[in-house]
């Protein structure tokens, strides 16, 4: 029973399924029929230009070192051997930025600009640093070029967020799953936060449909143009409604509200889940081919490829169950990957000019330029690492040396290869960098140190609060039927539990007449009540909101009174600590310009109301062991300087990297071993370069020296 | 009168001497169109101003425009005090306002709904490279000296496209006009077809490059353009213009309008610059003798939200009014006024789709009858 269920639920691919009566999928028809051809290309043993093609191809650059293993080595040896590189690459999992356990939230953007801003920049450079870090020294650098591929293909960006975390997040995404298998990367990018935010699928909702991301995933991500219907993106984007992100953790997080409960035919299917048209993609035979397709112009050919090698690369993939190194496998093992039509074949990529060429003709310690530099050269070349052009993604090939690009590339190479004057004080620089960090390390572990001893010191009811600043205030207190004051909270700690973030509202509702505290299923990192069954829809993204009058038993209807009995009394105590806020509002929190702004007649009206809450919710209601009344709600000081909101910043600098490879580069790609006459003449045939005072400048200005 | 007409009457009355420019050699163009990005969303109700809604008044109590000084342009509307030189324009019938303009399911995120505006889609879906590049890849890029260039901002408008030009493209051209030489021996990319087409390439943009430095060279012609940020962008527009390059679209940039704070003083600076720009760049062209072919389009992300924010300042609002001016458009108000009564959460509701304006760009000035957003046509000249 339990194998049956199975079979109807998963459909197709599980062995042991295959021979149910269940059709088998169209792409398992199209592809078994597939012959592999014949390989006996791949016995050639590879000489000095072989291992360069294939060294530069399949990674970034051809580093002197790397090219002088595979020479003498079968292709299908070599190709085996740069697969060994992916498959124990140290650098797939781990090696997030240590700021993440920080986040920077990205409410603050409203009400403490300054911190946020200065934080997110000093974060979205790190990322970038340590992007360009890891390709510059990469010993898997198959797998460098298939992240820069994939974050071509599932694209998202920075600078529609400007959140630093979201971006590296991403990246990571990008990095774990483009040497693992598709059905976990694309399920993987349906709840990645860069991407849903970057689609606009925050704003699809059941009730206000945006089928942004359900297209995007047909045509760029899986299927590419022709192989689905206008009906199917619809349909699709039904499926993907509710898929979102927590404002505040900047996590996925999905809204059952928003959520469609009906079955929605796509691709002839009828499908609920977002994993179930993760499976559907797949059994498709146009999704082999289209990934096929995307290979083969990255790897091999600007040239369109025949049908019968683009059926072999999808067929190979498609057997091995979407192993995306079965189809890097599939890829090089064509008879066109070696074909000596296709050499010299592609147009170097912005990080092949600059990360790649530095790669093969030496880069060490004693180099002037470092990452800043490369960005800014980066930007000459109308590239970024981090902000494509748009959701295609870069068009790549001829658009690369477009315009003025391919004069402008040359004068990239020229000052990064023959301007360098090589005499970086590399140790002295280094011990000002690990200094400075150093000192911000201890800044941030004196803030922590004073935050862990006020938590042990509380007592358990105790309400402690980092950083507390308002967000906005009703201007017009009198004449709304439902002021507020939203109010942002960072490090929020009581009992034994902590919250990054709240925004919530402190309140009246003029209608039923009580004073409320407010906020939204996604207000809080994590969640501030255990449970929202008695909470109302709003209309706000579709989200479930909470809205409870604490100090008069939930308000004066019985369905608050209802509402207030629905949570656990540790989320009452929580609600009753927040709204005790009002004993410290205007003057104890931030950004009081918010409080100010509705002027002094607003300004008196609200210090009115606030004064009438402090006596309904007292603030001596806990008290020790000893009768002594103690505070129920402590905000910390904030000093910029030493943490609080500002503690982003700290928390920021104190993680982030040197613009370059602190331990220094790998002597195998020191200058002094890559630049040697004899290596420069290897990277071109005869007659392929062009000319100037030596060799290094007939290579580096060659036209040829643009093509890989 | 159209431009063979025209240019037949100019060539006849005398020996091409003091024939406009535009009736150069064959294959010119037939207009241009210059679009002023307003980035940051200008504020469209302090602009255009209904002074005489009360409701105006009370949504903006501190940062209304006082009656009195209102430029008026009817009964019910009129323009903001420093756009004394555009209302002159408006009274000689040179400058047409489009109000309400938006799209539906307004973004009111900068990048996102700057993109919507340059890639002409809107809230539900958009496109992926640049209105224009997609219409004037249709037209054929070929006839230009280049089809288009951006002098400010960004030029995402022209993204996807290939052949358009930049800030810092001019100067590049004048440095490097005899680069032509640089290239590659044809010996060898005989033997690889990809560096030859690049080759190929390269010297159809030195040859773009060359042509466009040396008219640009061979015209002395100077123009006074005022503006700390328009002016000079502007005044290359006019030495183009003045030079007989061909180019169709113009675009340049001025803000920040992102006004949430004290908007008074640099939304009054703000338009200022604008009003003196474009009046002094309408001078010039009249001075070519252009300026019933080309039309000066202003665009922005969004609107600004109705009632002022209590910082003396407006939030991200939603539809707004534009400005058209040309020699050759029949003035007036389009699209009647702001409603204030009827707002969807405080925001303005839009009635006029910017494609729709841009389609009558493409169709009454450069010519296009069916193109890109002939689905949104809907103004009549």
């Amino acid at each position: 029973m339990h194998k049956l269920g199975l079979c109807i639920s998963v459909i197709v691919m599980l062995s042991g399924c295959q021979q149910s009566t269940k059709p088998v999928s169209p792409a398992a028809e199209v592809f078994s029929v597939v012959r592999t051809g014949d390989d006996s290309h791949l016995s050639v043993v590879m000489d000095t230009a072989d291992a360069i093609h294939l060294e530069r191809r399949v990674g970034i650059g051809s580093p002197k070192y790397r090219v002088v293993r595979l020479i003498g080595k079968t292709r299908a040896e070599a190709i085996e051997m740069i697969l060994e590189d992916l498959a124990s690459d140290r650098r797939i999992f781990g090696e997030l930025p240590a700021w993440l356990s920080h986040p920077n939230i990205t409410f603050l953007d409203n009400s403490w600009r300054y911190c946020h801003r200065l934080s997110s920049q000093v974060r979205i450079g790190d990322v970038e640093t340590r992007w360009m870090n890891n390709i510059l020294t990469s010993e898997a650098p198959a797998h460098e070029r298939l992240v820069l591929l994939f974050s071509n293909i599932f694209v998202s960006d920075y600078k529609t967020y400007e959140s630093a975390e979201t971006y590296a997040q991403h990246h990571q995404v990008i990095r774990k799953h483009s040497v693992g298998n598709m059905r976990d990367f694309l399920a993987a990018v349906l709840q990645d936060p860069a991407v849903l935010v970057y689609l606009n699928n925050d704003l699809n909702t059941r009730a206000n449909i945006n089928e942004n991301l359900a297209r995007e995933y047909l045509e760029l991500f899986t299927l590419g143009e022709g192989n689905y219907t206008e009906q199917d993106i619809r349909n699709l984007a039904y499926v993907l409604a509710g898929e979102s992100v927590n404002p505040i953790s900047q996590k996925y997080q999905q809204f059952r509200s928003a959520k469609s409960s009906l079955n929605r035919l796509v691709l002839g299917r009828e499908i609920k889940t977002p994993l179930e048209a993760v499976e559907l993609v797949l059994q498709q035979p146009a999704h082999a081919r289209f990934l096929a397709k995307k290979f083969y112009r990255e790897y091999i050919s600007l040239n369109a490829p025949s049908e019968e090698t683009v059926e072999k690369i999808a067929a190979r993939y498609f057997k091995s169950n979407f192993e995306i190194t079965d189809l890097l496998r599939g890829t090089l093992s064509t008879p066109d990957f070696w074909a000596e039509e296709n050499r010299l074949g592609l147009i170097k990529d912005p990080v092949d000019i600059i990360l790649g060429s530095l790669r093969t003709l030496g880069y060490d310690n004693t180099s002037e330029y470092d990452t800043r530099d490369f960005s800014a050269l980066f930007t000459r070349m109308n590239y970024s690492l981090l902000d494509p052009p748009n959701v295609a993604g870069y068009e790549g090939g001829m658009s690369w040396v477009d315009g003025g690009l391919f004069n402008t590339r040359k004068e990239v190479l020229s000052r990064l290869l023959l301007d360098d004057d090589f005499d970086f004080d590399f140790e002295n620089k280094r011990q000002l960098f690990l200094g400075f960090q150093a000192d911000e390390r201890k800044r941030l572990a004196k803030y922590r140190r004073k935050l862990h001893r006020v938590k042990t010191r509380a007592h358990p009811e105790q309400l402690i609060i980092e950083a507390a600043v308002f967000d906005s205030v009703s201007e017009d207190m009198k004449k709304r039927r439902h002021p507020k004051m939203t109010l942002n909270l960072v490090g929020v700690h009581l009992g034994d539990k902590s919250w990054d973030g709240m925004n919530i509202r402190i309140g009246l509702n003029k209608k039923h007449n009580y004073a409320n505290v407010s906020f939204y299923e996604n207000s809080c990192s994590p969640a501030c009540i255990s449970n929202f069954n008695k909470g109302y829809d709003s209309d706000w993204r579709g989200v479930r909101g909470f809205e409870v009058s604490p100090f008069q038993s939930g308000g004066p209807k019985p369905w608050l009174k209802e509402r207030w009995a629905s949570i656990s009394g540790q989320d009452r105590l929580l609600l009753r600590r927040l709204f005790q806020l009002v004993h410290l509002l205007p003057d104890s929190v931030g950004n009081g310009r918010a409080f100010h702004r509705g002027g002094p007649e607003n300004e008196s009206a609200w210090m009115d109301w606030l004064t009438s809450q402090r006596s309904r919710a007292p603030f001596d209601d806990l008290k020790d062991e000893d009768g002594k009344v103690l505070p129920p709600v402590i905000l910390l000081k904030q000093d910029r300087k030493q943490g609080g909101l500002c503690g982003h910043v700290l928390s920021s600098r104190a993680h982030s990297s040197w613009s370059r490879p602190i331990e220094g580069i790998s002597q195998q790609l020191s200058v002094s071993a890559n630049r040697t006459d004899d290596w420069i003449s290897a990277q071109l045939p005869e007659g392929l370069l062009g000319s100037g005072a030596n060799a290094l400048e007939r290579l580096v200005l060659s036209d040829s020296f643009q093509l890989k | 009168m159209d431009r063979r007409e025209f240019c037949l009457n100019a060539f006849l009355a005398s020996a091409a001497l003091s024939a406009p420019r535009i009736c150069g050699a064959s294959g010119d163009i037939d207009g241009h169109i210059i679009l002023v990005e307003l980035t940051g969303a200008n504020d469209g109700l302090n602009t255009v101003v209904p002074f005489k809604n009360d409701r105006y008044y009370s949504l903006r109590p501190e940062i209304g425009i006082p009656k009195k000084d209102v430029l008026s342009l009817d009964n019910d509307q009129g323009l903001h005090p420093s756009l004394v030189g555009i209302r002159s324009l408006y009274e000689s019938g040179d400058l047409r306002i489009f109000q309400n303009v938006g799209y539906p399911e307004q973004i009111q995120s900068h990048f996102r709904s700057i993109e919507i505006w340059e890639r002409g889609g809107d809230g539900r879906a958009n496109g992926r490279e640049g209105w224009l590049v997609k219409q004037l890849a249709r037209l054929g890029v070929d006839r230009f000296d280049a089809p288009g260039i951006y002098l400010g901002g960004t030029g995402n408008i022209f993204a996807g496209g290939k052949h358009y030009l930049g800030p810092h493209s001019i100067g590049k051209i004048l440095s490097s006009k005899d680069q032509g030489t640089s290239i590659g021996k044809s010996s060898v990319s005989a033997r690889n077809a990809l560096l030859a087409s690049i080759q190929q390439s390269q010297k159809n943009h030195n040859r773009r490059a060359t042509s466009i430095a040396s008219k640009l060279q061979a015209d002395k012609t100077m123009f006074r353009v005022r503006g700390r940020q328009l002016g000079g962008q502007l005044r290359t527009v006019c030495n183009l213009i003045s030079a007989n390059v061909q180019i169709p679209v113009f675009k340049v940039t001025l803000g920040s309008f992102d006004t949430h704070v004290n908007q008074r003083n640099q939304h009054r600076n703000l338009l200022r610059e604008l009003d003196e720009a474009l009046t002094d760049t309408v001078a010039a062209l009249k001075r070519i003798g252009v300026w019933d072919r080309v039309s000066i389009i202003t665009y922005s992300e969004f609107g600004r939200r109705v009632a002022e924010n209590g910082a003396r300042g407006t939030d991200h609002g939603t539809a707004a009014p534009h400005f058209y001016i040309s020699g050759h458009v029949r003035g007036g108000i389009h699209g009647g006024m702001a409603d204030l009564e009827k707002l969807k959460k405080g925001d303005l509701i839009f009635k006029t789709d910017y494609r729709s304006v841009f389609e009558f760009a493409l169709r009454h000035h450069l010519g296009i009858d069916r193109n890109i957003f002939s689905e949104f046509r809907s103004i009549e000249s």
